[in-house]
């Protein structure tokens, strides 16, 4: 892995959560020019590029109400699934990370067990050069203060391919005719109001009240044809779950069993097929769905909270499995 | 048994309630639940106003519910884990609601030997939260009540412990989800919907066996935390979850159980004694444990 080295730029500590934030990685932007052009002129050799940038946005739920988020999201045409940023490349490929940071806070992308790239300040731009990992399903998440970050929406998926160009989880691995990336995150509104105010929430009490899959929450789930899983009869799906949530979610298949066959990319055998798994918070877990019947069947979490938007049902992380 | 393995059928009657009640820390609060009206008339075990009737089928049989709406407000009855056709799957979205006073005749084929699950899907987070759940037990195929499953495990004893808890806010005073409904902050954690001074003295809760026999133990989750589940230290096997046979079993003393999971247990106590097993409900950000329940294991 290689490193952008650290550079002169100052930044800004408006507030104690950004001091924080800066004080947890050196400063590495490389200036405010705008990506892909900043790109090309630093990182040497060849690699793959995957570009995204940070936003600040207010979305709208199903109760009327508007809450803000900080979001990553794909730029110049990197790829996305729902509206969150995707990625894959082949493991042992040369790859670089670039953030745009649009948002007013220092941030420091990473994929958790593979890479952390350096703090990118405010209104700038960094990169960071890695190896593609070992074939399997990993998160995009952020780095300084996860614990705030996740829940406030900055989040994306990456998957990792195997060596030998199959459809399989891993060279040898798990086999599949479709893939579905779902990832899952929980906000608590109290900690979004204090982050678009620049400050820390009260780490202590946290109970989200929204709910999304993709970014989006039901019923615009059902309306993205990345979140929602349609398939055929007699298909392997196989669906890449992911949670940079802080709920310890329990999701559940109406229709189907279905087979777990990796939790956080070790391979799991201990388990039949099961209709409820865990997926937890920080966690990715890889299943395969067996599609044994036509119909439209939901997928859900059942803390069912988690289907609601402040407790308005049924909104929140509720999918559908489409089977024709 | 504890009330378990008396009745194998293939067609069952179901109607809602909206006049249960669970007592919790002392006091009887409001509860919705599903009544078997054919045998006791009343909930778990026909002894109960909380907690649904248990419906035990034979798996490999064309199977029904025959499900009475006594109430005035839509609910429907999804088999949780059966892998019904989307017509029987009771989600209002996807197939449709049984109106008020209406009723419906829900039509499956019981998959494979093991614990199941049965809730309404109307509004759920409240529906589910209010009580209106319960187990379907699928027997094997010949019916035996003292086998797992066709070439499982046998057992000399047999009980079901549903986990709930409970915010008796929601229970008392809502009808509908909303904002209300946006936090759920339980104050009772229950067995079989008796806390720990009810699901000590609870024939159906509490275990009572001979040092040596066999006891399987069915765990069924409905609660929105998750849940710990250890026998006071004694030792058992997991054999079973969502109603297929775990490829190896799993030597442990605790188990956490997801919301909605089901994990069958298979243990033998060879010493005499009483013990406390006990239920802990975890607070999802931090695993703290937020409230327990407790009920009575004598070994003569």
């Amino acid at each position: 892995m290689t490193t952008i080295p650290p550079n002169a730029g100052a930044i800004s500590s408006r507030r104690a959560f950004l001091g924080k934030l800066a004080c947890t990685a050196g400063i590495v932007a490389s200036g405010t020019s705008l990506l892909p052009r900043a790109f090309a002129a630093q990182p040497a050799g060849a690699y793959t590029l995957w570009a995204i940038e940070a936003v600040e946005t207010d979305e709208s739920f199903g109760d009327g109400s508007t809450v803000h988020f900080y979001r990553f999201q794909p730029y110049q045409g990197s790829a996305k699934r729902g509206k969150l940023p995707y990625f894959e490349a082949t493991e042992g490929e040369t790859v670089v990370l670039g953030l745009k940071n649009s948002s007013r806070v220092p941030l420091q992308p990473s994929i958790p067990g593979v890479v952390v790239a350096p703090v990118v300040p405010a209104g700038q731009t960094g990169w960071v050069m890695f190896t593609m990992p070992p074939a399997g399903s990993y998160q995009l998440s952020q780095e300084s203060y996860r614990v705030v970050s996740g829940p406030c929406g900055l989040a994306g998926t990456m998957v990792s391919r195997p060596s030998n160009g199959l459809n399989e989880l891993w060279n040898g691995g798990p086999a599949f005719d479709r893939e579905y990336t779902l990832h899952y995150q929980d906000s608590d509104s109290r900690w979004n109001v204090a982050a678009a105010n620049l400050q820390m929430p009260n780490l202590s009490e946290y109970q989200p009240n929204y709910f999304t899959l993709n970014g989006y929450s039901y019923p615009d789930i059902a309306a993205d044809p990345d979140s929602v899983v349609a398939c055929n009869v007699g298909e392997r799906v196989l669906l890449r779950m992911s949670n940079s949530g802080h709920m310890r979610q329990s999701i559940h298949f109406h229709g189907y069993h279905a087979q777990i066959v990796a939790r956080n990319n070790v391979p799991v055998t201990a388990m039949p097929a099961k209709d409820t798994f865990e997926v937890a918070g920080g966690s990715t877990v890889d299943i395969i769905l067996n599609v044994l019947q036509a119909g439209s069947y939901p997928l859900h979490p059942h803390s069912l909270t988690a289907v609601t938007a402040n407790g308005l049902y049924p909104y929140g992380q509720l999918t559908l499995i489409v089977a024709s | 048994m504890a009330g378990l393995g008396n009745i194998v059928q293939a067609d069952w009657k179901l109607e809602s309630r909206m006049m249960g009640s669970i007592e919790i820390g002392g006091s009887n609060h409001f509860a919705w639940c599903f009544i078997d009206p054919e045998h006791g008339g009343e909930g778990f075990g026909g002894d109960r106003t909380s907690l649904g009737s248990h419906l035990e089928f034979r798996e490999g049989e064309m199977c029904s519910i025959d499900f009475y709406n006594r109430s005035g407000m839509p609910h429907t009855i999804h088999l949780h884990g059966l892998d019904v056709d989307q017509a029987n799957d009771g989600v209002p979205a996807t197939s449709f609601e049984v109106p008020g006073f209406g009723s419906y005749k829900y039509v499956f084929r019981a998959p494979h030997a093991g614990t199941y699950h049965y809730h309404c899907h109307v509004d759920t987070v409240l529906h589910y939260a209010k009580g209106m759940f319960g187990t379907i037990i699928v027997r094997p195929a010949d019916g035996s009540t003292d086998r797992a499953w066709d070439g499982g495990p046998t057992f000399d004893e047999e009980v079901l412990w549903n986990l709930a808890t409970t915010d008796t806010n929601w229970n008392d005073n809502l009808i509908a989800s909303g904002p209300e409904t946006a936090r759920f902050n339980p104050d009772g954690f229950v067995i079989n919907g008796g806390e720990t001074a009810a699901a000590s003295a609870d024939a159906m809760t509490a275990i009572a066996v001979q040092r040596g026999q066999k006891v399987y133990l069915r765990l069924v989750q409905s609660s929105y935390q998750w849940a710990r589940v250890s026998l006071n230290g004694l030792p058992f096997e997991v054999v079973a979850t969502d109603g297929r046979p775990m490829p190896t079993p799993i030597q442990a003393t605790s188990w956490e159980l997801g919301p909605g999971e089901r994990y069958d247990i298979l243990f033998t106590p060879n010493t005499a004694g009483t013990f406390r097993p006990m239920v802990e409900y975890l607070d999802d950000y931090t695993s703290r444990v937020i409230g327990s329940v407790k009920t009575k294991l004598v070994v003569s």
